[in-house]
């Protein structure tokens, strides 16, 4: 009984609640009320961000705020752990830092 | 806050409760009752805390209907109060300093805020011994696991594999089988002779034994096998979690490196039961002591939940790892406690509440130490890991690095720590902390004062510089 890895939503997608956000320049589709980290995680994106000295890779591991390796950009608000932030209609964010300038 | 407040320096209240969860509801009803108006602080969006979360999804089946009930009641009563407490979430408490005055961060701004009295019920996390590849995206906690279920609303799907001890261990796995997605293997490093000590206690938890026994049938039924005496000893993967390399454990759970075996898998949730979140209490000044049975260091208090601190309590997991009903019955008693020395005592009638309450928490945690004792990670855990293994996870440092400067004489934490900046990463210590005590231990010897807790300094959570620039200070 092997399905496909990654996540779903368990309530699965409601048209009525569907809020578009924009993560590394693509379009994902996210229901409102849910936090960061689980449309992230639903998209596909296993791995969030890399590692400061290493650079290696590195996804959610507590998810209840304390890990800090769910970290993501989000634009107007910086550095944020994903999985302590609901998402909003047509949020920005990013994998990976901003080029010098941005937010 | 109003201008004025802002002018005179930090807000001021009479109780604050840190912690939403079962014992900081406990407490802050308690206060409601008699006619006080807690500032009730907690960093999630919903109260319910790690015990009665409240989920995003639908409701899933769980295997102990009688607490998820407890959970729902007191989430009910706690909405029926709630205009008579000041519930403020989404508020991570950054500090606490002398005379209750404690630094608080909204994600938005800082502020302070003092209180007469202080009841921290900031429970407790995942305990996580590290391993080469622990760091893969695709490798998460056990209560991560819980947590992405309950308060994500996210299912895996794939192969999914379980490892290490404790109570989270069977809940999760006995969660994702109920909800038709069972793990393909457990791994529990504890085996059925450990726990034979633990038996003639447990005797007296029928409630206690009958959720385990709830959570055995689940797997049962889902022909989940559960490989007891065995351990992760790494994870593989491109980029990715792919593989876990286990094998089974010997005397002190030392694993046998010639009978290893590799299973192809999604996603691996580990842990070792749960830790006391203790960055706060240390902070204040609490004094510590080392208590094993209740997952290492606990502050002290008194029956009524008092610390030596003056004004300061505490409730709940905080104290020592024992779950929502504990937790429930020492915020209920931290309230009560802190409500008679502000003067809001119901008299005779708090006396007689307070002697049931002792009881009945002196029942449930009867017999509950063997077990905890029984389910403890033990020193061999450890002892084999290679040099390339990263111990702190958000500064990188691995085995390798600890182990030279402990060879050029790095004798202590603290040496460690200022060494590598080991424990001084995004996490503060909090998944690192107890490896690299028990590696001094294990390296240098017990005689050495390796059990001392590490210091705990503000801020107990990064905070980006350019809210500390706009914070107006703690002077004045």
């Amino acid at each position: 009984m092997t399905t496909p890895a990654g996540f779903v939503r368990l309530a699965g997608m409601d048209p009525q609640r569907q809020v578009r956000l924009t993560v590394d320049g693509r379009g994902v589709v996210a229901q409102r009320g849910e936090t960061l980290l689980a449309a992230l995680l639903a998209a596909g994106l296993l791995q969030l961000r890399r590692s400061d000295r290493r650079g290696a890779p590195r996804g959610a591991f507590c998810g209840m705020g304390v890990c800090m390796d769910c970290l993501v950009w989000l634009q107007g608000r910086g550095l944020v752990r994903s999985c302590a932030v609901t998402v909003e209609p047509d949020m920005v964010c990013s994998t990976q830092p901003p080029a010098q300038g941005g937010s | 806050m109003s201008d004025q407040q802002r002018a005179s320096g930090a807000e001021r209240v009479p109780v604050v409760v840190v912690g939403a969860g079962p014992a900081g509801i406990g407490a802050s009803l308690e206060l409601v009752r008699r006619g006080l108006r807690p500032v009730v602080l907690h960093s999630d969006e919903f109260p319910g805390g790690q015990g009665w979360r409240q989920a995003r999804g639908p409701e899933l089946p769980h295997p102990s209907s009688s607490s998820r009930r407890l959970g729902e009641r007191m989430l009910e009563e706690l909405e029926e109060l709630r205009s008579s407490m000041d519930l403020r979430s989404g508020v991570d408490v950054l500090g606490l300093y002398p005379e209750r005055e404690l630094l608080l961060d909204d994600g938005q701004q800082l502020r302070s805020l003092s209180a007469d009295c202080v009841i921290i019920a900031n429970g407790a996390r995942d305990r996580v011994l590290p391993f080469p590849g622990w760091t893969l995206p695709g490798v998460v906690s056990l209560g991560g696991l819980l947590g992405l279920v309950e308060r994500h609303g996210l299912l895996p799907r794939g192969r999914i594999v379980l490892a290490g001890s404790g109570p989270l261990l069977l809940l999760a796995a006995s969660r994702l089988a109920l909800a038709g997605h069972a793990p393909a293997v457990v791994f529990d490093s504890v085996g059925l002779l450990d726990l034979l000590p633990a038996m003639p206690g447990l005797l007296g938890q029928p409630a206690l034994l009958a959720e385990a026994w709830a959570m055995l049938r689940s797997l049962r039924r889902a022909r989940v096998p559960l490989v007891r005496r065995h351990a992760v000893l790494r994870a593989e993967g491109d980029g990715r979690f792919q593989r876990a390399v286990v094998a089974p454990l010997g005397r002190d759970q030392r694993p046998d490196l010639r009978r290893t075996q590799a299973l192809e898998a999604d996603l691996l949730a580990v842990g070792h039961g749960l830790a006391p979140e203790l960055a706060l209490v240390a902070q204040a000044g609490v004094e510590l002591e080392w208590r094993s049975a209740l997952g290492g260091w606990v502050p002290r208090c008194d029956v009524d939940m008092q610390t030596r601190v003056d004004g300061l309590y505490v409730a709940g997991d905080v104290c020592g790892v024992h779950g929502a009903q504990v937790a429930l019955l020492q915020g209920r008693l931290a309230g009560i406690a802190a409500a008679v020395r502000l003067g809001a005592s119901a008299g005779q009638d708090d006396e007689l509440e307070q002697l049931q309450l002792r009881a009945r928490l002196a029942r449930l945690v009867q017999g509950r130490a063997g077990l905890e004792r029984a389910m403890q990670p033990r020193s061999g855990l450890l002892q084999l890991l290679p040099d390339h293994t990263l111990i702190c996870r958000c500064e990188e440092v691995s085995l390798g690095e600890l182990r030279a400067w402990m060879a050029r004489g790095a004798g202590d934490a603290t040496a460690l720590k200022m060494a590598t900046r080991a424990g001084m990463g995004r996490c503060q210590g909090r998944f690192c902390g107890a490896s690299l005590r028990r590696l001094l231990a294990d390296e240098l010897g017990e005689g050495a004062r390796m059990d001392e807790p590490l210091s705990a300094r503000p801020p107990a959570r990064p905070v980006p510089l350019e809210r500390l620039a706009g914070w107006d200070g703690l002077e004045g």
